[in-house]
């Protein structure tokens, strides 16, 4: 996607969500005596927010000249769709899997995906959980 | 007295052996250590935890130095500088007396602007207890628009920024009612969205996936053999004005809100080579030119705290972050902190001495050591700083909510770095966002509704005029151009 679709699209993203901000700021209780309640900021914000964000989508730039570096880098963006759906695993099970089955499969994981070889990652992965837990659950009582 | 306890120095040797792995790696700043040592810290008694997170401020700073002298990419924003100089003279077989300038160069800038901090700190504090509301809510907006005006190549990207971070910080109880706001019936947002979540993910998951995307093949980075490491009494003499008009430099730099070591380091450059008697060696592996950029990037440090502890606004992205651990402490900065609590004021100036000291000890007994550091695969930190994010996100409170909240700010993150956004406006808006409303709310109902009490205080007045102005400047500079 090019920069002027990105930022045109990424604006209208900023006045859509100024305007939810302002609805919401409707909804609540109104102030007295000229001193404004609890929506009056989200109100002010919100507006803010839909007049940035038009004049973002608005003077968005002209040309095909691209964000992402080097163009849309694939392998890239491949790797951390998985790795944050790596992440977003580790977190959904965090009460179902314990720590120490939990986190050397994730690091494991990341390691594979930017392409460590097996036995370091296998290696680092084991000494990493160790330490990391040893730190959050002995030291600092984290449950994890 | 934290210089007297051994637990503290250990604490402080922790923070700066991270801060030395942050620092010296390319693409690792100061900022990111700090999101995701903060919530770490949370169990640490306070002088421990502000031990371990200076030391990791100031190790950081110093050793973005390394890699821009070693191998001419500067660890940090604030050594861009410092490979102009640092660079050649490790090409002419000098990298072991660049690295030993750089380092007092360093400590040099650190103790003259924290020694400004503790000078001005109580003269600036005293002067800023004569704030109202109508001050302080002034004082949230001038922040935030100087961090907008300054960090952004698009005003309007910055003001977007500022305004997210604004509406973000609305989440929970309203600041002056007690009425809930954008929490969507979700008894887990009644509290309001912890930062500290959002700048563990904002300045340590984006970055980690901004460099998963964007990286190079790893090599093994070369660099020439290092020998003298402390410069002759001829050279220090040279050195010694530049170092001095630089930490003075960078630390009036550090003050003003928005502008941080990497703004100061190239000034102070500029202006060495101007009192130079040998311009023309400058960017050709002059020492005083190294010292001059080194001093000024470390002298920010004192300029964004002496701000952050006495206005309680932050100067920069790391002094923002900072903000956060010490109200995760209990403390907030600010006038108030001098006036109630002298002794932890002067603690704190005492701590971040340490952390200097500390900072050169390592810096020039670790020279050659610390050059290893450039040899870690950056494949192998990414996964571990991950985790580490996902475990300090959760530590803090020891709810998952704040995990997600700390990656969806990763993703988002990513996505607006990738377009240009700046995070600096967001991190301030957030942490300022309940300081200016609650400040305003405050004004209005003290003026009965009269929005003028806003222009009718001077200072209030005078902070607001130099918003305006640097957020209309870059609009009124392209209409002159």
């Amino acid at each position: 996607m090019s920069a002027r679709r990105w930022d045109t699209a990424l604006g209208i993203g900023f006045a859509a969500l100024g305007g939810a901000l302002a609805l919401a700021g409707w909804g609540l209780p109104e102030g007295l005596a000229g001193v404004p309640g609890p929506g009056f900021f989200p109100i002010l914000i919100g507006l803010g927010l839909i007049v940035l964000g038009l004049g973002l989508a608005a003077s968005a730039g002209r040309g095909d000249a691209s964000y992402w570096r080097e163009g849309w880098r694939t392998t890239g963006m491949r790797q951390i769709v998985v790795i944050l759906t790596l992440l977003g695993m580790y977190a959904a099970l965090w009460n179902a899997v314990p720590f120490l089955w939990r986190t050397p499969v994730l690091l494991l994981g990341i390691y594979r995906t930017v392409g460590e070889p097996w036995m370091r990652s296998i290696l680092i992965s084991l000494v990493a959980t160790a330490l990391l837990g040893g730190v959050f659950d002995t030291l600092l009582r984290v449950r994890l | 007295m934290p210089i007297f306890d051994p637990v503290t120095w250990l604490y402080l040797t922790g923070g700066v052996v991270l801060g030395v792995v942050f620092g010296a790696l390319p693409g690792f700043t100061a900022t990111m250590g700090l999101a995701i040592l903060t919530p770490l810290t949370f169990w640490l008694p306070t002088d421990q935890a502000l031990a371990m997170l200076f030391g990791l401020l100031c190790a950081a700073i110093f050793s973005g130095g390394i890699p821009a002298i070693l191998i001419n990419t500067p660890g940090t924003p604030a050594s861009i500088a410092t490979t102009w100089d640092g660079y050649p003279l490790a090409q002419q077989g000098q990298a072991g007396l660049a690295l030993g300038v750089n380092a007092l160069g360093a400590f040099t800038g650190q103790m003259i602007s924290i020694l400004v901090l503790a000078v001005a700190g109580y003269p600036l504090a005293a002067f800023a207890l004569r704030f109202g509301p109508a001050e302080y809510f002034a004082l949230a907006v001038f922040g935030i628009s100087m961090m907008v005006s300054i960090s952004s190549e698009s005003l309007i990207k910055g003001l977007l920024m500022g305004a997210s971070g604004l509406a973000v910080s609305m989440v929970g109880l309203d600041p002056i009612m007690a009425y809930p706001r954008l929490t969507f019936g979700s008894p887990a947002l009644i509290e309001g969205i912890s930062f500290i979540p959002v700048m563990v993910g904002l300045f340590g998951v984006a970055e980690v996936l901004m460099q998963i995307y964007a990286r190079v093949p790893h090599e093994v980075r070369g660099f020439g053999r290092i020998e003298r490491i402390m410069p002759h009494a001829s050279e220090l003499r040279t050195m010694a004005p530049h170092a001095l008009v630089s930490s003075l430099l960078g630390t009036g730099v550090g003050i003003i809100p928005g502008a941080g070591g990497d703004i100061g380091s190239m000034i102070a450059w500029g202006q060495a080579r101007r009192m130079s008697a040998r311009p023309d060696t400058f960017g050709r592996g002059s020492l005083e030119g190294l010292v001059a950029s080194s001093t000024a990037a470390n002298a920010a440090i004192g300029g964004a705290i002496t701000t952050m502890l006495t206005l309680g606004i932050p100067g920069d992205s790391a002094s923002a972050v900072l903000i956060g651990a010490l109200l995760i402490h209990g403390l907030q900065p600010g006038p108030m902190l001098f006036r109630d609590r002298p002794e932890l004021a002067a603690e704190l100036v005492m701590l971040l001495m340490m952390a200097a000291v500390l900072t050169l000890v390592v810096g020039l007994l670790g020279a050659r050591p610390l050059a290893w550091v450039l040899r870690v695969k950056d494949e192998i930190l990414w996964a571990l700083i991950l985790v580490i994010c996902v475990l300090g996100a959760y530590a803090l409170n020891q709810a998952p909510v704040d995990v997600w909240v700390m990656l969806a700010s990763g993703v988002l993150g990513f996505v607006l770095r990738q377009a240009r956004f700046p995070m600096g406006p967001l991190v301030l808006a957030l942490i300022l966002g309940p300081m200016a409303e609650s400040n305003l709310r405050r004004a209005l109902v003290i003026s009965q509704g009269d929005a003028t009490i806003l222009v009718r205080q001077p200072i209030a007045l005078v902070l607001l005029v130099i918003t305006a102005i640097s957020l209309l400047w870059p609009l009124l500079r392209r209409r002159s151009d």
